[in-house]
C-alpha cells in the first residue's frame, strides 16, 4: 500500500520535498489539517510542477525549475548584495537585521500579492476535489506548503549573502537564527496575507469576493511598497533606541522581532557590544519582542485555521456564484472603425469582455499599475515637499515611466485564464489567419486598458506639474509607447487566455522584464540629459518620435503574420513532455 | 448529376490511423469510410480510442499515422476547410465562464465567418428550441451543466455544417432535451448530414445510426448496421450484448462480484 504513496520513478525533488511536507504536517496537525490528504494533494501539485501529473494528452505546461525559476533566483540572489552591504555598513546591529528583513518582507508581501495569490485562489480543481473527503484546512494547507516551496528558494537566495555577510560579522551563532528570523518573517506575510483573504472569503457574499480580493491585492502591493520608503529611515536610528523599553514602535515592526531574536543570539559577539557601548547602553535586547517573534506567526496560524474550515466550500461559492444577466457592451462603434475583418472584431471583442471579468487579468494587472501610480506620487511628493516649488518635472514624469515599464507586462498577462480548457474553441475554429483574431485583442487592449491608462495617467501628469512639463510629458508619452510597441513586439504572440497561470509562466519573462526596465532606465537618463539644453532634447524627442513610427509601423506589419500565432504550441510541447517521460 | 467515373468523396475517410501518447498506442491501424448523409455510431469501452479518433478528425490532433480525410480534405493539410465544414460537440464543457451567451455564440459565428446579424438571429431560434433563450445575456458561469451542452449543440450548429461530430452529446441533459437531441439528430441526418456519433449509450445508438463501428482497444473490431451486428454475434438481441460479445467483456457479472469481495476484504 505504501509503494502508491511514493512518488513516480525520477522525482526525487518530489521525493525531498515531501518529507519536507511531513515535517510541516505534523506541526499543522493540531490546526485540524490531516496529514495524509495534506501530503496526497501535494504530491499532486508538485508532480504537476515537474510536469509529470498528468498525461501526454493533458494540456501541460514547463515545470517550475525549468529557466525561469533559476533567472529569478539568480536575480534574487544578486539584490542580496544590497542586503550584504547593509549587514556591513549599517553600524547598529539591530537596525541593520531590521532592515534586511525588512526588505525581505516587502519582497516576499510584493510576490505574494501581485503574483502568488491567485495559485492560493484558484477554483479550477474545485471539480475535482468537490466529491472528495478533504476538509478546507487541508486543501488551504496543501496550497500554501506548495507555494511556500517558491518562496523558501526566492528567500534563500535574497538571504544567503547577507547571511554569509552577517556570519563574517558576527560570528557563527548568527547563521542559525538569522535562517529562523528569515524563516518567521516569510511565515508572517503568508500568515497575514492569508488572514485577511481567509476572512474575506468567510465574511463577504460570494458574488463580491473576487472585488474584495482584488482590492485587498492592491492593498498588499501598495503597503509593501510604501514599507520599502520607510524602512531606509531604520538605518539611522540607534540601537539602544530600538531596543529600549519606552519605545512602542518596534512592538508593531515584525522586521525588529526578528532582528531582536539574531541579536539575542549574537548578544556576546563583541561587535554588538561595542555597537551598544557607542550608544550608552548596556540593556540587553528585548527578550518581548523575541516572544513576538514566534508568538505572531503562531496567532496567525490560528486565526487561519479558525477562518479557513469552509475555505473550500466558500471558494466553490465564489466560483459558481451567480453573475446574473450582463449588460451587452457597447463597443461597437470604436471596434469597426479600428479594425474590418471578422476575425479581428471578434479578437477585440473576446478580449475587451474578458479583460474585465477574467479573474487572472484582474489580479495580476491593478496591483501593478496601483504600484505605479503609487511609487509615481510617492516620488512628486518627495521632490515636491520642503522646496515651496511644484516638482521637478523628471519627477513628475515619473508617473509615466513606470506605467510604461508595465505595460509590456500587461500584454503578457492577456494569456493567462481559470478557463484555459475553453482554447479548444480556437483550435476547432476554422481561423484563416488566428492573428487576425490576436491583432484584434491587441488592438481592444490598446484602446480600452493601455491608452486610457496613459491618458489618466498624463492628465494627472499635467495637472500636478502644469504648463512647464508639457514637454517632457510628451517626451515621456513617447517612451511609454515606444516601450509599449517594443513589448507587443518582443512578447511570443498568443491566442489571448488560452494558457494556465503557473508561477514558472511568469519566471520565464522575468529577464525579458528586466530589459525593459533598463530599456526605461536609460531613456529616463538620455530625457534628464538633455533637457538642460533645448536644442538636444528636440533633437532628442524628435529622433524618438521617428524610433516610435517605425516601431509601430513593424508592429503593424508583423500583426498580419500568420506564422507568428501558433495555435498548436502546447500541444507540440505536451509531444515533447511525453518523449521525455 | 453524379459523375460515376468520379463518386464524390466520402465524407470521413480514415485510412491505417494510429496514435501513440507517451508510448502507448491509442490507435492502432484504423480504416474507416463514412459516405455522405450517413450517421455513424462509433462505440467502444473507456480508453479505447474514441475521442481521440474524433480530435483527429476535427483538426485538434495532427501528429499521428496514417491518412484522415473530412468532407475530402486531408485534414492535416487543409484543416481550415475541415473545421469550416464540420460542427463539434466535445466531450468535455469547457467554456470561458465570464463570456454571455450571446457573446460566445457572436464569438463562435465570427469564426466561422458568419455575420453577426445572422449569427444573432440563427441563435435566438436555436436557443429558443433548447429553452435558452432567456439566457442570452448570462453568463456562461451561471449555466447549468446541461444548458451548457444546448450551448454546445448551438455552437456546433449554427454555421449549418455538413459533417457533425459529437463526442457523448447526451452528457447532462434532461428527458426532454435528449428526445430533441434524437429527434435533431433523425432530422439532420433527414437533411442529408453526415454525423459522427460517440456514445456510450448504446439505445440512443441503436436507434438513431444508421451503421455502427466498434472499437475496442485502438482497432475497429466489428462495422456494420445494427441488423448486420446482431446476425454475426452469438448472443443477439440488443446492440449492449453484441457489444459486451466483442468487447469481450462478458464477465461482468464475475467481476462485479470480485469488486464486492474486495470491498469485504479487511472488514473481517
Amino acid at each position: 500500500m505504501r509503494k502508491s504513496r511514493r512518488p513516480r520513478e525520477g522525482s526525487r525533488l518530489v521525493s525531498f520535498t515531501l518529507r519536507l511536507g511531513a515535517l510541516l504536517a505534523f506541526v499543522l496537525r493540531p490546526f485540524g489539517v490531516d496529514r495524509a490528504r495534506f501530503l496526497a494533494l501535494l504530491e499532486v501539485r508538485l508532480l504537476e510542477d515537474i510536469g509529470r501529473g498528468r498525461s501526454a494528452a493533458a494540456e501541460q505546461r514547463p515545470g517550475m525549475f525549468h529557466g525561469g525559476m533559476v533567472m529569478t533566483l539568480v536575480m534574487y540572489l544578486l539584490f542580496g548584495v544590497f542586503l550584504a552591504m547593509v549587514m556591513f555598513h549599517v553600524g547598529e546591529p539591530m537596525a541593520a537585521l531590521t532592515l534586511v528583513l525588512g526588505v525581505v518582507m516587502m519582497f516576499v508581501t510584493m510576490t505574494l500579492a501581485s503574483e502568488h495569490i491567485g495559485t492560493l485562489f484558484e477554483t479550477t480543481d474545485l471539480d475535482v476535489l468537490g466529491p472528495l473527503p478533504v476538509e478546507g484546512r487541508t486543501v488551504l494547507a496543501s496550497r500554501v506548503a506548495h507555494t511556500l516551496l517558491y518562496f523558501l528558494l526566492l528567500v534563500g537566495s535574497l538571504g544567503l549573502l547577507p547571511l554569509v555577510a552577517g556570519t563574517i560579522r558576527f560570528g557563527w551563532p548568527f547563521a542559525p537564527t538569522f535562517v529562523l528570523a528569515l524563516a518567521l518573517a516569510t511565515a508572517n506575510c503568508f500568515g497575514l496575507a492569508l488572514l485577511l483573504l481567509v476572512s474575506a472569503l468567510r465574511f463577504v457574499a460570494p458574488a463580491r469576493v473576487r472585488s474584495v480580493l482584488l482590492f485587498l491585492q492592491i492593498g498588499g502591493a501598495l503597503m509593501a511598497f510604501a514599507s520599502l520608503q520607510i524602512l531606509p529611515m531604520i538605518g539611522e536610528v540607534p540601537t539602544a533606541w530600538l531596543v529600549a523599553h519606552d519605545s512602542w514602535w518596534p512592538w508593531l515592526l515584525p522586521p525588529a522581532h526578528g532582528a531582536a531574536l539574531v541579536v539575542s543570539s549574537v548578544g556576546s559577539s563583541p561587535v554588538l557590544q561595542d555597537g551598544l557601548a557607542v550608544v550608552g547602553s548596556t540593556a540587553p535586547p528585548h527578550v518581548g519582542l523575541v516572544v513576538l517573534a514566534f508568538a505572531v506567526p503562531c496567532c496567525l496560524l490560528g486565526a487561519i485555521a479558525l477562518m479557513a474550515s469552509s475555505f473550500q466550500s466558500r471558494l466553490a461559492g465564489m466560483a459558481s456564484s451567480e453573475r446574473g444577466t450582463v449588460r451587452p457592451a457597447r463597443r461597437a462603434w470604436l471596434r469597426d472603425r479600428l479594425l474590418r475583418s471578422g476575425e479581428a472584431r471578434a479578437g477585440y471583442d473576446f478580449l475587451a469582455a474578458l479583460t474585465a471579468r477574467e479573474r487572472q487579468f484582474r489580479m495580476r494587472t491593478w496591483p501593478g499599475v496601483a504600484v505605479a501610480w503609487f511609487l509615481a506620487g510617492w516620488s512628486v511628493f518627495r521632490s515636491s515637499s520642503g522646496t515651496g516649488r511644484g516638482p521637478a518635472p523628471a519627477m513628475a514624469c515619473t508617473a509615466l515611466y513606470l506605467v510604461g515599464v508595465m505595460m509590456p507586462q500587461i500584454l503578457l498577462f492577456t494569456r493567462f485564464s481559470d478557463h484555459w480548457q475553453a482554447r479548444w474553441l480556437f483550435r476547432i475554429a476554422p481561423l484563416r489567419s488566428p492573428s487576425m483574431f490576436v491583432h484584434g485583442a491587441l488592438v481592444a487592449l490598446a484602446a480600452r486598458f493601455v491608452l486610457p491608462v496613459i491618458l489618466l495617467t498624463l492628465v494627472v501628469v499635467l495637472i500636478v506639474g502644469g504648463l512647464p512639463i508639457v514637454p517632457d510629458a510628451l517626451f515621456a508619452v513617447l517612451v511609454v509607447a515606444l516601450l509599449s510597441v517594443r513589448g507587443f513586439l518582443h512578447g511570443e504572440r498568443h491566442m489571448p487566455f488560452t494558457r494556465k497561470f503557473k508561477p514558472s509562466e511568469l519566471n520565464a519573462n522575468v529577464a525579458r522584464s528586466m530589459l525593459f526596465l533598463m530599456l526605461a532606465g536609460v531613456l529616463a537618463l538620455l530625457h534628464t540629459l538633455a533637457r538642460r539644453h533645448t536644442a538636444a532634447f528636440v533633437g532628442l524627442s524628435v529622433a524618438m518620435a521617428v524610433l516610435v513610427a517605425l516601431q509601430v509601423r513593424a508592429l503593424a506589419r508583423s500583426l498580419h503574420l500568420p506564422a507568428r500565432v501558433r495555435l498548436d504550441w502546447d500541444d507540440e510541447r505536451d509531444e515533447r513532455s511525453a518523449k521525455r517521460a | 448529376m453524379a459523375d460515376p467515373e468520379h463518386p464524390p468523396a466520402p465524407a470521413i475517410s480514415l485510412r491505417a490511423v494510429s496514435k501513440s501518447f507517451a508510448g502507448n498506442p491509442v490507435l492502432r491501424g484504423i480504416d474507416l469510410t463514412v459516405p455522405r448523409g450517413q450517421v455513424i455510431g462509433y462505440v467502444g469501452p473507456n480508453g479505447a480510442g474514441k475521442s481521440t479518433t474524433v480530435k483527429i478528425l476535427v483538426g485538434m490532433l495532427s501528429a499521428f499515422e496514417g491518412e484522415a480525410t473530412v468532407a475530402g480534405c486531408d485534414v492535416r493539410s487543409r484543416p481550415l476547410e475541415v473545421k469550416q465544414r464540420i460542427g463539434y460537440v466535445p466531450e468535455a464543457t469547457a467554456f470561458y465562464e465570464s463570456l454571455t451567451v450571446h457573446e460566445h455564440l457572436l464569438l463562435v459565428g465570427r469564426m466561422h465567418g458568419l455575420a453577426d446579424a445572422l449569427t444573432t438571429a440563427r441563435a435566438t431560434r436555436m436557443l429558443a428550441a433548447f429553452d435558452l433563450e432567456p439566457r442570452l445575456h448570462s453568463s456562461i458561469g451561471s449555466l447549468s451543466k446541461g444548458m451548457r451542452q444546448k450551448l454546445l449543440f448551438t455552437g456546433a450548429l449554427l454555421h449549418d455544417p455538413e459533417i457533425l461530430f459529437l463526442d457523448e452529446p447526451l452528457s447532462g441533459l434532461d428527458v426532454q432535451s435528449t428526445v430533441l437531441v434524437k429527434e435533431l439528430v433523425r432530422g439532420l441526418a433527414g437533411a442529408g448530414k453526415t454525423i459522427f456519433y460517440c456514445s456510450h449509450i448504446l439505445d440512443v445508438v441503436e436507434r438513431v445510426c444508421d451503421r455502427i463501428a466498434v472499437l475496442q482497444a485502438g482497432r475497429i473490431v466489428a462495422d456494420g448496421t445494427f441488423a448486420e451486428l446482431v446476425e454475426n454475434s452469438r448472443s443477439g438481441g440488443t446492440l449492449e450484448q453484441v457489444f459486451l460479445e466483442l468487447t469481450a467483456d462478458s464477465g461482468a457479472v464475475q467481476r462485479a462480484q470480485a469488486l464486492l469481495d474486495a470491498l469485504g476484504e479487511g472488514a473481517a
